[in-house]
């Protein structure tokens, strides 16, 4: 057995990066990195414990730290919504998240907010913990 | 007879009860709580809540471990300096992130260098509880959180299962005692500064809830009489920097 904690909590933090060719590896949990946790983070809300996602360890977005445990990784990515296959432009799906954007985007500011637009299709960059990701939104105007 | 048989039945109780007593002394003896380790925890806790501003420079390291057991260490350098009760400045440098936390009182700030991304929000009143928000309603860390944490109402010393006085132990020339403590899922390790300033000089975490036993590691360098001024805790957009959102942890995506 790998973890006492649901699989999602953690395997959260790995990201799906199908767009990378090599180097891909499932990064199924990472160490933790305080002693001292705050109890009241419920790491188990709303987490989709059937993710298990890819991640290239070249590409990985990173981030800092995590709770092991009791407390260990859980991650915005893994409570807000599963991490997808680098976006395809064609078939980007309003909610879904993605860690890199697809070729050719055009940066645009609006209201004050960078949004990102690819083709028809417009991505929101988001912190995510302390990682950056994009979630694909509705046309902002 | 009959009354012989009964008292060979209790005296079989008794001696059952005593292995029982004993054993379970043997065991409460091999996850003993040294208390004089747990008192060199709480002078550290206390003397870095005394602290009015300090500066470290901390080089950690952490494991990933990969679906298959194998596990990558990536390393990184922090830099933060903080002012109590509500400054803070710290600097992430690592094999995957570049990120910059500034909170001066009044406003959080995570901007990604790299990427050019910084977002901004309303933050509570002191450096602790910008922590525990961070964490409850972004899923973000603050870097070096423990170092926050000990001496304060959300320092799990109560959770201490096992502790113990290593020894002596020089870290990077410095004089300290290493100490070894267990709680659920976690052996870690702290080598603290002898003398009149009891500083954490090394931290180990071994997770213990994945088989590969993924590690943490950081080693701080402090300086307790920093220079700076205020604006080192203010975030000022460069030209090029977007404004982005933090998702929220349990947050529906958004669909605006």
């Amino acid at each position: 057995m790998r973890m006492t904690v649901p699989a999602g909590v953690c395997f959260g933090l790995a990201l799906l990066l199908a767009g990378a060719a090599s180097g891909a590896a499932v990064v199924r949990g990472t160490a933790r990195t305080n002693v001292n946790v705050n109890r009241n983070v419920n790491v188990n809300r709303n987490v989709n414990v059937n993710v298990n996602r890819n991640v290239d360890v070249n590409v990985h977005g990173g981030y800092y730290g995590g709770y092991a445990c009791c407390g260990c990784c859980y991650h915005p990515v893994a409570t807000a919504a599963a991490v997808t296959a680098t976006a395809m432009v064609t078939a980007a799906v309003v909610g879904s998240i993605v860690s890199t954007l697809p070729p050719s985007c055009t940066t645009v500011v609006i209201n004050g907010l960078a949004y990102q637009q690819c083709g028809s299709t417009w991505y929101q960059p988001q912190f995510s913990g302390s990682s950056t990701t994009y979630i694909v939104v509705n046309a902002p105007r | 007879m009959r009354r012989l048989r009964y008292l060979g039945a209790g005296l079989i109780l008794v001696i059952a009860a005593s292995v029982l007593t004993v054993a379970e002394t043997a065991g409460d003896a091999t996850s003993a709580v040294d208390p004089q380790a747990l008192a060199a925890l709480n002078r550290m806790g206390t003397y870095l809540r005394s602290l009015k501003v300090f500066q470290v420079r901390a080089a950690t390291t952490t494991e990933d471990v990969l679906d298959d057991g194998q596990k990558l260490l990536y390393s990184g350098v922090t830099d933060l300096l903080a002012q109590a009760p509500d400054r803070l400045r710290a600097e992430v440098t690592s094999d995957r992130q570049h990120r910059l936390f500034l909170y001066d009182g009044k406003t959080f700030t995570l901007f990604a260098q790299r990427a050019g991304y910084y977002a901004t929000v309303p933050a509570p009143a002191t450096t602790a509880e910008l922590a525990d928000r961070l964490e409850e309603k972004y899923g973000l860390e603050v870097p070096l959180v423990d170092l926050f944490r000990w001496g304060g109402p959300r320092s799990n010393v109560a959770d201490i299962k096992a502790a113990m006085d290593v020894g002596p132990s020089e870290v990077e020339g410095t004089s300290c005692e290493h100490y070894a403590f267990r709680q659920t899922g976690l052996d870690w390790q702290v080598w603290i500064q002898l003398g009149d300033y009891p500083l954490p000089r090394k931290l180990v975490l071994t997770t213990l809830t994945d088989d590969a036993r993924p590690t943490h590691t950081s080693t701080y360098t402090w300086n307790l009489a920093p220079s700076f001024n205020e604006t080192a805790f203010v975030f000022v957009p460069p030209d090029d920097a977007r404004k982005i959102v933090f998702a929220e942890v349990g947050a529906e995506p958004s669909t605006k």
